[in-house]
């Protein structure tokens, strides 16, 4: 069953109760939340997503709910993000933002609680079966680069999360929503009419902030993993032409290091996987200002399997 | 004098990339990953094998690239080096 053959009360009911449990990938995520504005979101922007069933052993649960106890007698009206059943609430937020934060606790969770992959900040798409890797910071234009491959043929497998697997290097699929900030809301828009996108809400921390449902068929293909071909190092530049490089291995290889959250903990095998990663890709920087430029730079000879 | 050498325990894991011109190595009792140059990794390769003084280590370098290189420069770039390979652990000084 996927999230969208519930009907509406049903999905808030089992939010409202025992969870609402979805598979993302590999992981099963347990969400729970009264917030309408979360049920909405979910039913919008997870409607692709399997349920599974209550009694599946989940990897994370999340929970978006009304700050409680005293502490919401100093901040009332104020929600709070809880990740599992027992850890006490890390983030209060005003009720408008209950999916963004529903969101950042998945990636939260993912991000500090994952050892069986290498875990990279990365936006990665698939083609011939081969996975490009997309690396830079908030604020290089790696969502909305990776919006524009995922509504122009490219298959998403993230947009946050990279997920290197251990045995083998390969690349496992965690294709959920898309985070777009301030001006890629338009941009996306504006390229993609009837992509569906969750109404943009204002956060402190990083302007406007919306969410783009990923591609159905991204979703459905979410057990069907890819090889690392191609690893670029992304930077949106206003009023700059579209620039191509090269980059040494060694060069990628410190970037990957940077972006990759748990590195740390993994030991041998982290360097191991970092090392075959970078074997099996060949590096390139791409500055873009224009993202029709960029995604002509991605359909070119350069992205294909000559094999 | 003082030997220098990678401690027989540590068992470094070396990647080489760009032509054999940089070299990552991880560390396993810190858990770090350094890049070194080429002519650092050959010096923490050499150590790998060998307990070196620091003057053996120069004549070693000279006997390998010795066209190119004065002993001052040698000796300038080992003053700098070892303390810094000593620091992270990736060789160890010994009497």
């Amino acid at each position: 069953m996927l999230v969208s053959q519930l009907e509406r009360a049903e999905l808030e009911a089992r939010l409202r109760g025992p969870g609402l449990t979805i598979r993302t990938g590999p992981f099963f995520n347990r969400l729970r939340s009264s917030m309408p504005v979360v049920a909405k979101g979910v039913s919008l922007l997870y409607a692709d997503f399997p349920v599974a069933s209550d009694d599946e052993f989940v990897e994370y649960t999340v929970n978006v709910n009304r700050l409680r106890g005293p502490k919401s007698w100093l901040f009332p009206g104020a929600y709070a993000l809880k990740r599992g059943d027992t850890h006490s609430p890390f983030y209060r937020f005003r009720r408008c933002l209950g999916l963004s934060y529903l969101e950042w606790g998945l990636n939260y969770s993912v991000y500090r609680g994952c050892n069986s992959y290498l875990v990279l900040h990365a936006a990665v798409l698939e083609r011939y079966g081969r996975a490009l890797i997309i690396l830079g910071n908030s604020g290089d234009g790696k969502s909305t680069l990776c919006s524009g491959l995922a509504l122009s043929g490219w298959r998403l497998l993230s947009d946050e999360l990279g997920l290197v697997r251990l045995s083998d290097g390969f690349i496992s699929p965690l294709a959920r929503p898309i985070s777009l900030k301030n001006e890629s809301i338009a941009v996306i828009r504006e390229f993609a009419p009837h992509a569906v996108i969750s109404a943009p809400q204002w956060t402190k921390r990083k302007g406007m902030l919306a969410h783009l449902k990923p591609p159905t068929e991204s979703v459905r293909r979410m057990d069907e993993l890819a090889e690392p071909a191609w690893l670029v190092l992304v930077k949106h530049v206003a009023d700059a032409p579209l620039a191509v490089q090269n980059v040494p291995q060694s060069r990628a290889f410190t970037e990957l290091l940077h972006s990759a959250f748990n590195y740390a903990n993994l030991g041998e095998t982290g360097f191991r996987q970092a090392c075959q990663l970078i074997d099996r890709c060949t590096c390139r920087s791409v500055q873009y200002s224009r993202l029709s430029d960029a995604l002509e730079h991605f359909d070119s000879s350069l992205y294909r399997v000559t094999e | 004098m003082f030997q220098n050498g990678v401690p027989v325990d540590v068992k470094l894991l070396w990647k080489s990339w760009d032509d054999g011109s940089e070299f990552a190595v991880y560390h396993p009792p810190s858990g770090q990953t350094h890049l070194l140059d080429a002519l650092s990794a050959w010096v923490v390769q050499l150590l790998q094998v060998d307990s070196l003084s620091e003057k053996a280590i120069a004549d070693r370098i000279v006997q390998e690239f010795g066209l190119e290189l004065e002993a001052a420069q040698v000796d300038r770039y080992l003053e700098n080096l070892l303390p810094r390979l000593r620091q992270l652990g990736l060789v160890a000084e010994s009497v």
